[in-house]
């Protein structure tokens, strides 16, 4: 498995230069859940939902309008709390309860989403949008940004160089100075992902990343994630309707079916 | 050249307010209205220390923002659940509560006779007795505060404000403690607002509370508004404006009775006019919504 992924890893020449070969396969990542229930008034939305997903796998997750997919994804990146059930992320052995954690602190510990509305900061650049998540940035302390100058530049150099790089690897480089309002819908989802990228999400939870983009848009989307998640280990649970375009990368489909989700495991994966 | 001088000291004051506010509206999106609440807190517990206890100046100055930024944590704690309109509410109903306290609790701050015979700032045994001297000793602190307020808006505690003002919930997602963001910008903004007050009461030498009130905090927002926000020039041509406006006023020479609310009517005029025609105030770069 090891040689496999470093071969991967030899052949997406253009993953940012400080993802080391090292690094990238160190990260043990397990996104599980078990029993997920929740209703809404009266209405059951998940029904006993359970989830595994590890570094490296990407998930399908469909279903119809209004299943209850972005529910389920509401629950994984702490933003609702389920009536019953368990989640968890593991991350080298270390085990977090998600359900105990806020929204925030799940992101820095590597469980970020992108949003099916995309919600990029309309009035920052693309790279300010990049750096903004930016994790465990000293300066966001207003002491420590006044009175540690020196170590919050250097900090703020290395953070530009690694956004300039995830921004480059998903061919928004050029665009780093347009404001984030100037983006057409596939640059904006871009600039989006290259936002959690920045985050250091080891699991990454994707609305609808395909919709509102062309064909070729989509493909080319398709493949950075596909070369995202073999090179650098990363876990994706992807929320797509355009299932033609997202199966052939998935290892996983979750189907949600009446509040439960039915698991299959996909045979025929491209590798990068 | 006195008059001249008196209106650069309160340039200087209004620039402090005008700056901090622009912190909480312009950088985070969070509409206070309970700014000059805080004015007067920096204000009395300066006020206090200097005439009750004989404190030095700058003790004085920086226990009254001490007290203003942790009193902070009454509108503070409110934004972690309120947005927008309700916040707002919230907002004004600390300012009343602040009002009605310096107005009532008279054994501590004499009510509305106020508090009176502050002296000017002393510092190591100089004392700024002159309008002159007290116009460069506000002009330092008031330069030294612009500087903290830009080394904050280019720092990573900026551009989270700013994140935050722009969207809250993809903010929370990408790892911005929003909340913690919310406790921190208040208590600056307080703190320094407090220290405007403490300046204020040492040049007036005698403050009551109704230049605390809810027409204070009106004054300094649409300061902020008509200046522009986003920057740290807005805030500035916006205290300057609105320091100038009563002054150019005063040479039309009407009776007093109709001079205060003409003023009135000449700021409601400004803000919609404003409003309409270019929302990012003046001199912003945020056009806020």
């Amino acid at each position: 498995m090891m040689t496999q992924i470093c071969a991967v890893l030899e052949r997406a020449s253009d993953i940012p230069a400080t993802q080391s070969c090292q690094e990238t396969l160190l990260p043990r990542v397990r996104l599980k859940a078990e029993g997920l229930s929740i209703a809404f008034g009266g209405q059951q939305v998940l029904c006993g939902a359970n989830l595994d997903l590890t570094g490296g796998q990407i998930a399908l997750l469909r279903g119809p309008n209004g299943c209850g997919k972005t529910t389920l994804l509401n629950v994984l990146s702490g933003f609702l709390k389920p009536d019953t059930g368990t989640a968890s992320l593991e991350f080298n052995g270390t085990r977090v309860d998600i359900l105990n954690e806020t929204p925030d602190r799940l992101a820095r510990l590597g469980l970020a989403r992108l949003w099916q509305d995309i919600r990029l900061f309309s009035t920052m650049t693309v790279l300010e949008n990049v750096l903004a998540a930016s994790p465990h940035a000293i300066g966001i302390n207003p002491a420590l940004a006044l009175f540690a100058l020196g170590k919050v530049k250097q900090q703020e150099r290395e953070f530009r160089s690694q956004a300039l790089a995830w921004l480059d690897m998903l061919g928004m480089a050029d665009r780093a100075d347009s404001s984030g309002d100037q983006l057409s819908v596939g640059q904006s989802k871009r600039v989006a992902i290259a936002r959690l990228l920045q985050t250091g999400s080891k699991v990454m939870l994707l609305d609808e990343p395909l919709a509102g983009l062309d064909h070729d848009s989509a493909a080319k989307l398709v493949e950075d994630l596909n070369r995202l998640a073999n090179a650098t280990h990363r876990a994706m649970l992807i929320v797509e309707h355009n299932h033609d375009a997202i199966t052939p990368v998935c290892d996983l489909r979750y189907t949600l079916n009446e509040g439960a989700l039915i698991r299959e495991e996909l045979e025929l994966k491209w590798v990068c | 050249m006195n008059y001249l001088y008196h209106l650069i000291i309160y340039f200087e004051i209004y620039a402090i307010v005008a700056m901090s506010l622009n912190l909480l509206i312009g950088y985070g999106g969070l509409l206070q209205v309970a700014h000059a609440a805080y004015y007067g807190i920096g204000a009395y517990t300066a006020a206090l220390l200097w005439t009750k206890l004989g404190w030095g100046f700058f003790p004085g100055l920086a226990v009254g923002a001490f007290a203003a930024g942790v009193l902070s944590l009454l509108v503070s704690l409110p934004a972690w659940r309120f947005k927008g309109d309700y916040f707002v509410m919230i907002s004004i109903a600390v300012q009343t509560l602040i009002y009605a306290t310096l107005y009532n609790w008279t054994d501590l701050t004499n009510g509305p006779f106020g508090i009176s015979g502050i002296a000017r700032p002393v510092m190591a045994g100089y004392s700024f007795v002159t309008t002159g001297s007290i116009t460069v000793l506000y002009g330092v602190l008031a330069t030294g505060l612009g500087m903290v307020m830009a080394l904050l808006k280019w720092s990573p505690f900026g551009r989270a404000l700013q994140a935050m003002r722009d969207d809250e919930l993809a903010a929370y997602s990408i790892g911005i403690p929003v909340n913690w963001l919310k406790l921190q910008a208040f208590a600056l903004a307080s703190a320094m607002v407090g220290i405007a007050g403490g300046l204020y009461a040492s040049y007036v030498s005698y403050i009551d509370p109704t230049s605390f009130s809810l027409d204070e905090s009106i004054l300094m927002l649409s300061m902020v508004v008509i200046g522009g926000t986003g920057n740290v020039r807005g805030p500035l041509t916006g205290a300057a404006v609105l320091i100038l406006l009563p002054e150019a006023l005063r040479f039309l020479q009407l009776p007093d009775a109709v001079a205060a609310n003409v003023r009135l009517l000449a700021y409601g005029l400004l803000l919609i006019l404003m409003m309409h025609l270019r929302p990012q105030g003046l001199a912003g770069t945020y056009r806020y919504q």
